[in-house]
């Protein structure tokens, strides 16, 4: 399309400026009348993909949420997956036990949904339960008869030895002495040990004689106490066969007890058999407790090797219902994501066992559904790596950070890894998801499914009735006041401009709900049960006062004239342009001055903020298309002898966005023809190259923004902003703003060409070419073209040599 | 009747009863009788001397190896034996809350054992629990020591002491001294009291029963259908002289009271 002669704008009606919802359409009193509308509204496309995200089964086909926050998108996902959580049946539980034959490898049991906990019960009770029947077995006088009558009938052997070499030793006249060390042989007496004064003062050969005799009876002792050994052992072993024996029996039936419940189980039931036999071979555990009484350290330890034989419920499905999990996790570290192992201090190690396995969000949500918010995932290091494993390996495997980078030489666990059946769900905002997918291929892999949240839905009678619903089970969930008709209506407009359409109603709805929890606070300081409009405006009014410093700053430093905004009168090569600043959520319209300069050159527009680096690309792309619209309107025959320079004056921060290119279009096409531009006017809209001026985002806060310069300055009725014609349908405006163009003091024009906008801006027409192929005397045009050819005349004078030779656009 | 009012349990640690389960055996008999523990460790001098003998050598019944019996490291030996002994009355005091004393002497292990102990005395006596059991010299004289000294005799079982069960007085008559020690004991425990006296001097007494003979078959069999924690008797009543062995076939602690 291209700009065809312009017909004279007319100001927009007030009706054009505001879109009201019709109280007839909402047929209810207040919103505790209304049927409430549980979940998400609207978002058909989102829906379907998360519907078929988690229908779908095979790996891979994990879903990527994407919306304009990732606040809005976590809510609304939420309540689509709690809904397909309640038809999807609960996965197993998981249980960590100890590896009797490697310790090192604590082994990973699964038992049907919610039977972990009674599992667990079932063993605690069977240890609890042998702590005090198996002392009580082995004090008890049969056990102890039984085991003294074993023991003294194997030392009987040993002590019938020891007695006949007793015997033979005092038919020598020697005694056998206990020492501390051993035993020793002495001569004796009178059946006592002879001194050695009184054998010293024996006969030689007497004492030959005993000497020889001890000698003998030395070799007989050596014989005897070589075979204490074999009988120890004969002891010790009977011992422990009778040990494993009565421990069997009484074992008996606690054991059956435990395994009773599980019967149906056979991994199950494989364990407590290996458990039993250990248990078997560990009865002293049990038996010592009575010395661990007076000794706490024994005790402690006793306790501790007792633990080996409970069970870590690492994750039940009893504890939240039989339905699929969905579990968010908002903090995703490593160790939050795959678990982690615990470590205790003790005697100054750490030290670890099985028990101390924790559970990560990938085990309480396998079987079901994990939740993440993809900017807090890659925002921890280790973890997006580790959730990408986890999925290809489709198994979960408890990694240790501190073992990456080298920081624990303790001696850890390998738990046996648990096979992982989940849907992954990232959400987050739609850049990330971009940047994402462009720098890491395995993002396709892992996350085929992509559910695009819509911002805005369409504003139709149904549809506002169907955010009445919501807004009406919004107040009730929240415990808030309920809300009148007006009240809902005004909401709906609000809804509307959240959305920056007339045809339009925003889906962010936690800004909804935020507002719905403010005028429920605000009725109820004026003591209203019911919350009214008056509450509403109230609410909406307090929301833009807190956030709203930094606009009323810079609307101080121009109605003082510190920042300079002209708002009558009118300058050559001068417009009000206006952009809008969004800080924390809280976005408003600021008129900004921009200023053209020409003069004879090689062709060059100077983009002025590109030159400093404080124009983004889009803004500079604006640049080159005005270089595009003089060269097709005024450079078909000669080359454009003219050099330009483009600023925003006093800004000093960056700029992006081709909002302002048709305001700098003005000011050049000013800037040339030497034609003054009003200053009451503020523009905004892009361009092509062909003229036609074309839409662009934040239209009603730029109004807004350049209308209170004016009202602070005091209305003329000859102010007003020009916006691009297709923004029309955009325009939500204050109630002020449509009062004052309602009364004629102040106009909004919808700009279909840049002939309609510079005619209103200078009063001169843009013009055509005659037959003569010349432009009419007194347009735009004819003086622009005027200018241009006495600045070729003076570039041919000077040699057609450029002032400068910087970078610039070329026309 | 009358009864004789204990004062003290008295154990000799030195022979080899120095072991932790004979010590926690006295003490809890302590606590029983409401006695305090006296345990004495006695050097046996007549060891030390022998070690002058030049051909003297003394074996290790871990390792099997000989070495000449040298009279330091042999009060070496004993010290530290002596301060185990010492270090197991003090947890075994601490377990059951009893008081308890413990002296180390050196001389004849018997003569201090008969110096020691007076007439409110309970001298413990308890066989090694070792291979050479009852064979052992130093037992064998600190048994035939108890014998003599004015103290009564507790003789445990060579096996665990029981934690349950009646107690058995086996008294000659109604006025024999240690029928009131076992009612005592058995108040203390409260566990059920079995009297055993000859028929002749039973008369019109109920709930005794009749000890038909003095043998340790005519014990066992009138006490077939008991599992006693305790046996007491008098030095004078019958079996008195014969508590060692009851000790050994009962397999229960005998108190044999002067």
């Amino acid at each position: 399309m291209r700009e065809a002669s312009p017909a004279a704008p007319q100001a927009l009606p007030p009706d054009r400026l505001y879109r009201r919802t019709d109280p007839a359409a909402l047929d209810f009193a207040t919103t505790e009348e209304m049927a409430q509308l549980p979940g998400l509204i609207h978002q058909p496309r989102a829906r379907e993909a998360i519907g078929f995200g988690t229908c779908i089964g095979q790996p891979g086909f994990n879903i990527f949420a994407v919306g304009d926050t990732a606040g809005r998108v976590r809510e609304a996902i939420r309540l689509m997956l709690d809904e397909a959580a309640l038809s999807q049946r609960g996965p197993p539980d998981w249980v960590y036990v100890y590896n009797f034959a490697d310790p090192q490898r604590p082994r990973a049991l699964s038992l049907p949904a919610g039977r972990a906990p009674g599992f667990q019960k079932a063993v605690h009770d069977l240890i609890a339960e042998l702590k005090a029947a198996l002392p009580a077995v082995f004090e008890s006088e049969d056990y102890q008869k039984q085991r003294g009558a074993m023991e003294q009938a194997i030392q009987a052997k040993g002590q019938a030895a020891f007695a006949a070499l007793n015997e033979k030793a005092q038919a020598k006249n020697i005694a056998i002495l206990r020492t501390p060390a051993g035993f020793t042989l002495a001569p004796m007496r009178d059946g006592k040990i002879v001194p050695p004064a009184d054998f010293n003062a024996w006969p030689r050969d007497e004492q030959l004689a005993i000497q020889q005799a001890i000698e003998s009876l030395e070799k007989d002792l050596e014989d005897t106490l070589r075979g204490m050994p074999r009988l120890e052992k004969e002891t010790r072993d009977a011992v422990q066969a009778l040990e494993r024996e009565t421990a069997r029996l009484a074992m008996e039936h606690p054991v059956e007890q435990a395994k009773a419940d599980f019967a149906d189980l056979p991994e199950i039931l494989a364990h407590l058999e290996t458990l039993t036999a250990d248990l078997l071979q560990n009865v002293h555990l049990f038996t010592a407790r009575q010395e661990a009484a007076a000794d706490p350290v024994l005790a402690m330890r006793l306790d501790g090797a007792l633990e080996k034989f409970e069970i870590n419920v690492l994750i039940s499905q009893s504890d939240h219902g039989l339905d699929a999990p969905v579990v968010e996790e908002l903090n995703p570290t490593l160790a939050n994501l795959v678990g982690r192992i615990e470590y205790m201090q003790m005697q100054g190690a750490l030290v670890t066992n099985f028990r101390q396995i924790k559970a990560g969000a990938l085990h309480r949500a396998n079987g079901g559904t994990l939740l993440l918010d993809v900017r807090a995932l890659l925002s921890e290091p280790y973890s997006w790596a580790a959730l990408k494993r986890a999925l290809t390996r489709r198994e979960i495997v408890i990694e240790d950070v501190t073992r990456f980078i080298g920081m624990t030489t303790t001696v850890s666990l390998e738990p046996d890894p648990i096979p992982l059946n989940i849907k992954v769900v990232l959400f987050g905002d739609r850049s990330l998801y971009y940047m994402l997918s462009a720098a890491d291929p395995d993002l396709a892999r892992h996350f085929k499914v992509l559910a695009d949240f819509d911002d805005s839905f369409e504003r139709t009678v149904e549809n506002e009735m169907m955010l009445a619903r919501m807004i009406g089970a919004m107040a009730k969930q929240e415990g808030l006041k309920p809300l009148d008709r007006e009240a809902v209506g005004r909401i709906i407009e609000h809804a509307a401009r959240i959305a920056e359409d007339q045809t339009h109603l925003t889906l962010r709805v936690e800004l909804i709900r935020d507002l719905v929890t403010e005028i429920s606070h605000w009725a109820g300081v004026a003591h209203r049960t019911v919350a009214t409009k008056d509450d509403v405006e109230h609410a909406i009014a307090k929301q833009i006062a807190r956030a709203s410093r930094i606009r009323d700053l810079g609307q101080s430093m121009i109605v003082r004239n510190i920042a300079l905004i002209d708002t009558s009168g009118a300058q050559v090569g001068q417009v009000n342009g206006l952009s809008v600043m969004s800080l924390g959520g809280f976005a408003f319209g600021k008129p900004t001055r921009i200023t053209c300069s020409v003069r004879p050159g090689a062709g060059r527009i100077v983009d002025i903020e590109r030159e400093v680096e404080l124009g983004g690309p889009l803004h500079s792309k604006g640049v080159l298309i005005l270089s595009g619209y003089l060269a097709s309107r005024y450079g078909q025959d000669t080359p454009i002898s003219l050099n330009a320079s483009l600023v925003f004056e006093q800004s000093y921060g960056g700029v992006d966005g081709d909002s302002a290119s048709s305001t700098e279009l003005y000011a050049l096409l000013s800037a040339i023809s030497e034609l003054p531009l009003r200053q009451d006017i503020a523009v905004t809209g892009s361009v092509n190259q062909h003229g036609i001026v074309q839409a662009i985002g934040g239209a009603n806060d730029k109004i807004e923004g350049y209308f209170d310069i004016c009202v602070a300055r005091g209305l003329t009725g000859t102010q007003g902003v020009m916006i691009p014609a297709s923004n029309a349908q955009n325009l939500m405006l204050r109630a002020d703003v449509t009062e004052a163009c309602a009364s004629g003091k102040f106009s909004i024009w919808p700009i279909e060409t840049i002939g309609q906008g510079i005619e209103l801006l200078t009063g001169h027409a843009m013009g055509e070419r005659g037959v003569d192929g010349i432009y009419p005397e007194g347009t735009v045009n004819r003086a622009v073209v005027d200018r241009l050819e006495r600045f070729a005349r003076v570039v041919k004078e000077v040699g057609g040599k450029s002032e400068d030779g910087g970078k610039g656009d070329k026309t | 009747m009358t009864e004789t009012r204990f004062r003290r349990l008295v154990l000799e640690l030195g022979h080899g009863a120095a072991d932790p389960a004979t010590i926690s055996a006295a003490a809890s008999f302590a606590r029983i009788l409401g006695l305090d523990l006296f345990a004495l460790f006695v050097e046996d001098e007549a060891l030390l001397r022998v070690s002058d003998l030049p051909f003297t050598r003394e074996i290790s019944p871990v390792t099997f190896r000989w070495r000449p019996l040298q009279a330091g490291q042999l009060e070496i030996d004993l010290r530290a034996t002596a301060d185990r002994a010492r270090r197991h009355l003090a947890a075994a005091a601490r377990a059951t809350g009893i008081r308890q004393s413990f002296q180390v002497y050196r001389g004849d292990p018997g003569s201090h054992v008969i110096e020691t102990c007076v007439a409110t005395d309970i001298v413990v006596v308890s066989p090694p629990r070792r291979v050479e059991g009852d064979t052992a010299h130093g037992y064998q004289v600190l048994r035939e020591t108890a014998r003599l000294s004015a103290a009564s005799v507790l003789w445990l079982p060579p096996a665990a002491v029981p934690r349950s069960g009646p107690i058995v007085a086996v008294a000659a008559d109604p006025d024999d001294p240690g029928l009131g020690v076992a009612r005592r004991v058995a108040d203390q425990t409260r566990e059920r009291l079995v009297v055993l006296m000859p028929e002749a001097a039973i008369g019109d007494a109920v709930a005794v029963r009749p000890l038909r003979g003095e043998s340790l078959q005519d014990l066992a069999a009138t006490l077939d259908d008991v599992k006693e924690r305790l046996i007491v008797m008098s030095r004078a009543g019958p079996l008195g002289d014969m508590g060692a062995r009851v000790s050994v076939q009962r397999g229960v602690p005998v108190l044999v009271v002067e």
